[in-house]
């Protein structure tokens, strides 16, 4: 292998990330409507009934309940798809709370953190709340 | 005997056909791409490709020492270049299920998984970390067999290659005998697939065959279109944490294992085991998904 190889090889990368980006743009990441967050969890989860939700005013992240069995969810959209973690104690290592904005802190290696502004800020403790328990 | 490196001719045509499949995503519509995904892919491919020449070395000191126990020198006849195709299509196959089956395999192998899409570039989403891993002894029978070494890293290559063009929603199918022997993109595109019908299955390389001996073989369907990743998506395109993200789980739960056999089965059990069985394995979603499937979905 040859540096000529490899200076190719970063060109070639450069020149398809630059018509990725002329072809498709930048996605806005958005987990769209209820229905289509609890579309794709119905397909991801087995037995999955939608519940309570708390979607953040600028669509990237939600926590969403199973209403078959009260378990929560944290999903966050990446790019056109979504991120799913189902909520523990082991998981969630601290919730926060500003006003109408709250912050969860996961022991996840690649998910490290997630923010959601709720519509009102008695939403937002009630959500704190909830995951705090 | 010098044989090409076959990834080094076939570069510019892995950049020719991305193009043209991302213009065909573009203007058909089969098919998606996503720029930080391509790059993360991309850069991943790259990083491989560095990553495997530093340590190439390994592949030659572990020829070396098993050298002396080599049964016969088969040399080059051409029999020999197609028993070598046909012999790492297997040991491929092997390789692969026990990289899906053990978590320390898997480890490097998720990287490969890691991206929601399916499509050329994930094809050179490939690991970083192969060297810290016992892949190599999957080697081991073609060189105590007597194959030449650079036969062996020839052929190898040439069947990475091959498996390059199966990643992509641009093609559907083939005729029937043709899915019957090869492995394609249909078979491929539930390799990737998170459905819980898929898990686990289609492992081969170049020739389905093997999945349908060994009998990890599932079909595409159309009523249940594959939704590509790893059961925990990443939330990250950072291509460090894609290439290290599982071995962060593995040196966290190793340190805080409770005794040694658990120690050692984080490392060897496959992945999402956990002694107490509070975490999730492809089996145990199966499991429930067909329990689910059985009490809720007539006929089945």
């Amino acid at each position: 292998m040859s540096w000529v190889y490899l200076a190719r090889s970063l060109g070639g990368i450069a020149l398809l990330v630059g018509f990725n980006l002329l072809l498709f743009g930048r996605v806005r990441p958005h987990l769209g409507t209820t229905q289509e967050i609890a579309a794709r969890l119905t397909a991801e989860i087995p037995g999955f009934r939608m519940g309570r939700a708390i979607i953040g005013a600028d669509g990237r992240s939600a926590v969403i309940e199973n209403a078959t069995n009260r378990s929560l969810y944290l999903i966050e959209a990446m790019g056109e798809d979504v991120v799913t973690r189902q909520l523990s104690k082991r998981l969630l290592a601290n919730v926060g709370r500003l006003g109408e904005k709250l912050s969860l802190e996961l022991r996840d290696f690649t998910f490290p953190r997630a923010t959601l502004v709720a519509a009102s800020e008695s939403i937002a403790r009630e959500w704190e709340a909830r995951l705090k328990y | 005997m010098h044989l090409p490196n076959p990834t080094e001719i076939a570069t510019p045509f892995f950049i020719a056909l991305i193009v043209a499949e991302m213009l065909f995503a573009r203007f058909a519509g089969h098919g998606r791409y996503e720029t930080r995904d391509t790059a993360t892919s991309l850069f991943m491919g790259f990083g491989s490709v560095i990553s495997g020449a530093l340590f190439a070395f390994l592949f030659i000191w572990f020829a070396r020492v098993l050298a002396p126990y080599r049964l016969t020198d088969l040399g080059w006849a051409w029999w020999v270049f197609v028993a070598a195709f046909l012999l790492d299509d297997l040991t491929y196959y092997w390789w692969h299920r026990a990289s899906h089956r053990i978590r320390w395999l898997w480890a490097d192998h998720v990287q490969h998984h890691s991206s929601q899409h399916y499509n050329l570039s994930t094809a050179l989403r490939q690991p970083l970390t192969g060297a810290f891993t016992p892949g190599l002894f999957f080697r081991a029978p073609m060189l105590l067999l007597g194959f030449p070494l650079p036969m062996i890293a020839f052929v190898h290559g040439v069947n990475l290659i091959y498996q390059f063009w199966i990643h992509t929603e641009t093609i559907k199918r083939f005729p029937r005998p043709v899915e019957w022997i090869m492995n394609t993109p249909s078979h491929h595109r539930v390799h990737h697939a998170t459905n819980a019908r898929y898990l686990d299955s289609n492992y081969a390389g170049m020739l389905i065959v093997w999945d349908r001996m060994f009998g990890t073989f599932v079909a595409e369907r159309d009523d249940d279109a594959p939704r590509y990743g790893i059961v925990k998506n990443l939330g990250s395109y950072n291509p460090l944490r894609v290439a290290f993200h599982e071995w962060v789980g593995i040196f966290n739960d190793v340190t805080r294992a409770r005794s040694i056999r658990d120690a050692v089965l984080y490392l060897l059990a496959p992945p999402g085991w956990s002694p107490d069985g509070s975490r999730e394995t492809s089996d145990s979603i199966k499991r429930r998904w067909n329990e689910y499937r059985a009490a809720h979905v007539p006929g089945e």
